[in-house]
């Protein structure tokens, strides 16, 4: 997958990797203050970054990204930043391939459905400025 | 009674006759050494194309396109830098916008191709333009060497970046040129060249009304006669706020400021660090011309105030400053009043006419010789502008804009010399009040109109005499050309001679 988003410090990073489309930022809704004219964001065509961006505005980007094909990955903005002025991808394919290592093989997975302690991924620890909250679930029909 | 009045008008309008024939006099001086300086040639056509150039010797140039709600030209502009033909660049749009404009910047198809665009929307506008343009410096790729500015209403033909990489490169070598070094402190020839600006070509509606005519003729003098001279004696030249490109080091160092004129205020900056801007006729890039004079007094207000109220700033600094030559000192003392020259224009033919209704004049004074004076300061700015048109080709056409700019220098003396004098006195600058763009085009720019023109370089007309083995500039054998230098000549001298005549 080459297509993310990274939630950091009240910013909202959307990005692939060079030469993938970016998603059309007309399919984010105008009015949740991401991409508003009263918000500073910034596009360029491998990532677009909208700065201090309400909660609300927050879980439901998360929502349409991740039906867009978008999955949530966890970097520095300083990285981010520095691929928005640069465009250069390589720190983002050697973070990829660095969070499939931490992924547990199949074969290494005991017969009880557990990984063994041996390979069991460490608990990451998350940034305090990547850490926001979890989307709201998605509202079923019989709610209404 | 009457005869105070007559003596208090008449040393008056002298004084304001004299202030303005500093600046009629530096017209025809102008425009005596743009027809001597400007001719037709043919090394122009292969020295500044940047065909050829590959992308791994191109240095990379950053497009930075301030955007405030402009709707009507923002995809013109665009699309008129993605077609550059050069190779290596980035554009950057710095956007204030709250109208259709930040739909237009959100669509898919300006991400979809090389060049890369980048859209940095700000959701305030804080530092106006100066603002805008800090944060594409901020966000521009720290690999670019230089920085090209375009304002909205623009459209650089597709050669304009090579063209303008290509001055640098000549300029380069020029300053490093130690031929004839006792030229250089005069001339400030031998000082490293911050910017490049070309000619911001007020165009592309010049047919819509007598203002738009009126404006083309202005700009015509100023670009081609004014500048032409400025270059070529080694003057302070002004960056101009669209149609320039910037060392992107230098930049970074000095930064952009939050001035409504933050081209003439960082032009100040650039000359009291040392460097000088370099200016070339031959790169033009068309633009829109306000069409009211409404929209036409709020654009010179802001011009006139933030000029004054830089001048007021940075006076000293520029003076005492050891590193700008005298030519480019005298040129900023020159420049400092510029905005009350159509005040004084006016104060003065108002005290003459004054001092001969009453008949009554100091020893010194003859009618012939106000009458002198008067004519020659009338003439100055209109003949200035004709010479101008004369010289890109264009007289036939668009010589009523002329008549236009005579009757416009009355109707916005008023406005320009208020706004002056507020940006002499005020504490802080005002706030900038946009120029509305309309995106109407009534007149096809032919790209390039001047290429048959120039074999023009910002010293070589000067050192082609000198240097062994330099091209000789042609001389035309068309008699307007002369006829234009007669006429300067006349209208330099008259007033001089009336003068004399008296003493």
């Amino acid at each position: 997958m080459a297509k993310y988003y990274t939630l950091c410090g009240g910013a909202l990073y959307v990005y692939t990797t060079r030469g993938e489309p970016l998603l059309d930022l007309g399919v984010i809704p105008s009015g949740m203050g991401l991409f508003d004219p009263d918000v500073s964001w910034r596009l360029c065509p491998w990532l677009a970054v909208t700065e201090d961006a309400p909660a609300d505005g927050l879980r439901l980007a998360e929502i349409i990204l991740r039906a867009e094909g978008y999955g949530r990955l966890e970097l520095e903005g300083e990285a981010l930043e520095d691929y928005f002025l640069r465009g250069d991808d390589g720190f983002l394919a050697a973070r990829v391939a660095a969070e499939a290592e931490e992924a547990v093989p199949i074969h290494q997975w005991t017969l009880d459905g557990r990984p063994s302690a041996r390979t069991r991924p460490a608990p990451r620890r998350q940034s305090r400025r990547s850490r926001v909250p979890k989307p709201a679930p998605l509202p079923r029909a019989s709610d209404s | 009674m009457g005869a105070t009045i007559g003596i208090i008008s008449c040393f008056a309008a002298l004084a304001f006759g004299l202030f303005f024939f500093a600046y009629a006099a530096k017209y025809y001086a102008s425009i005596l050494i743009a027809l001597a300086t400007l001719g037709r040639g043919k090394r122009e056509e292969g020295e500044a194309s940047g065909e050829g150039e590959d992308r791994g010797d191109a240095p990379l140039v950053s497009i930075h396109l301030p955007f405030y709600n402009e709707a009507n030209v923002a995809r013109r502009i665009i699309t008129a830098c993605l077609n550059q033909d050069y190779p290596n660049i980035e554009i950057l749009v710095a956007d204030d916008s709250r109208d259709d404009t930040v739909r237009i910047i959100k669509e898919r198809g300006w991400r979809s191709k090389p060049p890369i665009v980048k859209f940095l929307h700000r959701r305030d506008r804080s530092g106006f333009k100066g603002g805008a343009l800090t944060e594409a410096l901020r966000y521009m790729d720290p690999r670019a060497e230089f920085v090209a500015v375009f304002d909205a209403d623009f459209i650089p033909p597709r050669e304009t970046i090579s063209r303008l990489i290509n001055h640098f490169r000549e300029s380069d070598q020029r300053s490093l040129r130690t031929d004839f070094p006792e030229l250089q402190p005069r001339t400030g020839a031998g000082k490293p060249v911050a910017a490049v600006q070309g000619y911001q070509l007020h165009y592309l509606n010049k047919s819509e009304n007598w203002v738009t005519r009126a404006v083309r003729a202005e700009f015509s003098g100023s670009y081609m006669v004014e500048r032409v001279a400025a270059e070529w004696y080694g003057a302070l030249k002004m960056v101009s706020g669209s149609v320039f490109m910037l060392r992107a080091d230098v930049l970074r160092k000095l930064k952009w400021g939050t001035s409504i004129t933050e081209d003439w205020e960082l032009t100040l900056r650039l000359y009291m660090e040392g460097y000088r801007v370099a200016y070339t006729p031959l790169i033009q890039a068309p633009a829109e011309i306000p069409t009211t004079i409404r929209a036409l007094a709020k654009q010179r207000m802001r011009w006139a105030e933030g000029h004054t109220f830089a001048v007021r700033r940075h006076f000293r600094g520029v003076l005492t400053s050891t590193k700008l030559t005298l030519a480019e000192k005298l040129e900023f003392v020159y420049f400092a009043p510029y905005y009350l020259q159509g005040l004084m224009l006016m104060a003065g033919t108002l005290c003459w006419l004054l001092a001969e209704v009453n008949h009554t004049c100091p020893w010194f004074w003859s009618p012939a010789f106000g009458w002198a004076l008067l004519l020659s300061n009338l003439l100055a700015a209109p003949l200035m502008c004709l010479a101008g048109l004369w010289l890109e080709g264009d007289l036939r056409s668009d010589y009523q804009g002329v008549f236009g700019l005579v009757a416009l220098t009355y109707i916005l003396a008023p406005y320009q010399g208020y706004a002056a004098l507020r940006g002499l006195l005020e504490s802080e600058e005002g706030t900038w009040i946009r120029t509305m763009k309309t995106g109407s085009v009534t007149d096809r720019f032919l790209r390039m109109r001047l290429r048959s023109l120039l074999s023009w370089l910002s010293l070589g007309g000067r050192l082609g005499r000198l240097v062994p083995g330099a091209p000789r500039l042609p001389r035309l054998p068309i008699p307007a050309r002369g006829i234009f230098g007669a006429v300067c000549l006349l209208l330099l001298v008259l007033p001089l001679a009336a003068a004399f005549a008296v003493i």
